[in-house]
């Protein structure tokens, strides 16, 4: 490995890091546009914060969740978003974030987890229980 | 009529109690063993998804607890107790509100073959694990004392 990192560090047409995101984003960017979904999440106080286009993939699983209130399926899904783009800008999506998925009131995803480990993109884990 | 609907009518006919939740005060018999969902209660959501101030009450069994046992009319004493189980989305202002005037109309308040209802603990902030999908709920317990 010693000699790939210095080749990497001699070869001025290597990428930089900071380049390596953004291709990476414009390639989750390119994901996201062939399959895009409109959300507006709101933020832990209940605030819109506006429109914003994201892919998502729905986990086909469902669960029984009980409480006081009743029993309601519990699914998931996961959110695509970007960032460090060129040109768009990062998906705002933050953990306790939440959104309707379909004009259906009771149709609400709130998000439960965040994992931003891959370059160029964001993703959400978003659950639903009603 | 159950305990738990008897405390429903009393929670309707107060105007404090009404003016926040309207029609949304449901006993556990009254919405099944699916409980609130936006088929059975659509009026607990608002057009945004948002839960409404509601108050689901819910009886739990009778506790026999042998203070008073009668041999000639087969009567024995128990206590049971109800639970207010308060909802709204996210925050607790509104519940906060509902649970002070629920302290206020049922304390002392006697029930039909009953004696007065006396508050036993009200919870702290909660989330709702289950049909609400997080909304934010305390509980506030009554019990009451009966004999027959």
């Amino acid at each position: 490995m010693a000699y790939l990192e210095t080749w990497l560090t001699n070869n001025p047409s290597v990428l930089t890091p900071a380049e390596v995101k953004e291709n990476c984003a414009i390639l989750a960017w390119n994901r996201i546009l062939m399959d895009p979904t409109t959300v507006n999440f709101r933020n832990a106080s209940g605030t819109k914060i506006g429109e914003q286009d994201v892919r998502l993939e729905s986990d086909n699983r469902a669960s029984f969740v009980e409480s006081a209130a009743g029993v309601a399926p519990k699914r998931k899904l996961i959110i695509f978003g970007i960032r460090d783009h060129p040109t768009e800008p990062d998906t705002d999506m933050k953990e306790g974030y939440y959104f309707n998925l379909t004009a259906d009131p009771a149709d609400r995803y709130t998000i439960i987890d965040i994992i931003d480990t891959v370059d160029g993109e964001v993703q959400g884990i978003a659950e639903a229980s009603r | 009529m159950s305990y738990e609907s008897e405390i429903q009518t009393i929670l309707l006919a107060d105007p404090t109690i009404f003016s926040i939740t309207g029609n949304r005060i449901y006993t556990t018999s009254e919405v099944g063993p699916l409980g609130i969902t936006f088929e059975s209660t659509p009026a607990v959501f608002n057009a945004d998804g948002d839960v409404q101030p509601t108050i689901l009450v819910q009886e739990r069994e009778a506790l026999f607890d042998g203070v008073v046992i009668d041999y000639i009319d087969n009567e024995i004493s128990q206590v049971q107790v109800i639970e207010l189980w308060i909802y709204q989305d996210r925050n607790y202002d509104q519940i906060d509100l509902l649970l002070l005037r629920t302290r206020k109309v049922l304390n002392g308040t006697p029930l039909t073959n009953g004696f007065e209802l006396e508050l036993v603990l009200t919870t702290g902030p909660l989330q709702d694990t289950g049909a609400l999908n997080k909304a934010s709920v305390k509980r506030q317990d009554w019990s009451i004392n009966s004999v027959y």
